[in-house]
């Protein structure tokens, strides 16, 4: 079947579809946006993708997204050197950093173990974690993987791992959504809010 | 009707898009079944953490004409002690995997769905060293690859038994030696789990026999669905 696009369009539709959460409706959508569109606001765009690839890197410390050898978080002075938060990915940090509750470092492991997968230890930067933990006088580290299966196993392993190190080891808390009901709420959350649950000041 | 309410253990979930979940399940009644949950991924979703990995639940499935479609989730058991230890976790994620890889899509097979669920309750009650060897031992036995444990599989004589040998499928005297060898106690263990006197052989404590046992069937399991188990491989031989 001849495509009803002429080439130059359908190679730009194609590659707009393979943006995670754009199908190919959205991707025709944008792709006819971005024709109408000054040719300035276009190279402008592809300027920002271009450079943001070439720039942006892992951190040499945290393996967080940075623009340099070391992440901003890492060359802040005034963050909290002795807390340490184990993220999955880059945007788990971004989260975390939006609560505006944290002040100390991040770690990112870029994924979580999944036995069933075959994903392991190794493939993970756990040993990276290890030797900063020796080097960084890190004196609580905080398990924020997410509260599934594979979070659930790689907190685990960490949590064994770390404590004959003779650090505080914490896990995020898991519970209810602030300004949600409890009534629809599911029984996994709600037991592990009552779990976790803390005594109020008085 | 389109429409199927069924029980089943949630075997292994793999994204789709961008906040579904394609879930395979083994259910009591229709064998093991994948189907999509929508949205489940999203923190405001009711049914998301019913259906991770483990969780024992009642699903309203609607027949679609290649995945179904999760409706409704009750959970019937809470996969949550499982959850709290590392290693209850890894065996529970062993035997899903070994379950995964023997069964077929859309093979009735309640009697692997009564093993899982327990096998998984004895697993989260009491953290018996032989759960997960006994699991696989029985799950062989029902595939139809019992090994042969009262004579020598190959001689078939009485003579006293020394070594296993899992492509024959049992065990030998010393004449016949030709597979790894075996601890008497390992052998008068495994005869007891495959003999009707599992409980018992539940409640030993951990000695080398039930190590020997352990690692023995995980190669008999791994022979018989002729791949490695990834679950395995990461934490006992890693």
């Amino acid at each position: 079947m001849n495509s009803a696009y002429t080439p130059p369009m359908q190679a730009l539709i194609d590659a707009l579809g393979r943006l995670p959460g754009v199908g190919p409706k959205g991707a025709q959508r944008i792709a006819f946006h971005l024709l109408k569109s000054d040719s300035v606001d276009v190279e402008r765009l592809a300027h920002s993708i271009t450079e943001a690839k070439a720039l942006v890197r892992f951190c040499d410390h945290c393996f967080n997204f940075s623009d340099g050898p070391i992440c901003r978080i890492c060359d802040d002075d005034r963050r909290d050197s002795s807390m340490l938060c184990v993220v999955e990915e880059s945007r788990d940090v971004i989260a975390i950093e939006k609560t505006g509750e944290f002040r100390g470092r991040y770690h990112v492991l870029l994924g979580a173990m999944n036995p069933l997968e075959g994903i392991g230890p190794e493939q993970l930067k756990i040993r990276e974690l290890l030797a900063r933990l020796d080097t960084e006088g890190v004196k609580e580290v905080i398990l924020c993987t997410n509260p599934n299966t594979e979070g659930d196993v790689t907190a685990m392993y960490l949590a064994r791992l770390l404590k004959p190190l003779g650090l505080r080891i914490t896990r995020i808390a898991s519970g209810l959504p602030v300004g949600g009901d409890l009534e629809y709420a599911d029984e996994l959350t709600l037991g592990r809010a009552l779990e976790g649950r803390r005594e109020m000041p008085g | 009707m389109n429409q199927y309410r069924d029980k089943g253990v949630v075997l292994r979930t793999y994204k789709l898009g961008e906040a579904d979940r394609i879930i395979v399940i083994m259910t009591q009644d229709h064998g093991k079944v994948r189907a999509v949950a929508k949205g489940v991924r999203k923190t405001k979703s009711k049914i998301g953490a019913r259906l991770e990995v483990l969780s024992h639940v009642e699903v309203l499935l609607y027949k679609g004409k290649g995945l179904d479609t999760v409706n409704q989730v009750e959970l019937i058991e809470s996969s949550a002690p499982l959850h709290a230890d590392l290693d209850r976790l890894t065996q529970g994620l062993s035997m899903l995997e070994a379950v995964d890889m023997i069964s077929e899509d859309r093979q009735p097979s309640p009697h692997v769905y009564r093993m899982l669920v327990g096998a998984l309750n004895a697993l989260a009650q009491q953290a018996s060293p032989l759960v997960l060897a006994a699991f696989y031992w029985k799950l062989l036995a029902a595939e139809g690859v019992c090994p042969q444990m009262d004579k020598c599989v190959t001689c078939n004589s009485d003579a006293p038994l020394v070594a296993f040998n899992m492509i024959q499928g049992g065990v030998q005297c010393k004449e016949c030696r030709t597979g790894v060898s075996m601890s008497q106690s390992a052998i008068l263990l495994l005869q007891q789990v495959l003999g009707g006197q599992l409980n018992f052989a539940l409640a030993q404590a951990a000695t080398p026999a039930t190590a020997e046992i352990t690692h023995l069937a995980t190669q008999s399991m791994e022979h018989h669905i002729e791949r490695r188990l990834r679950s395995v491989a990461m934490f006992e031989r890693g």
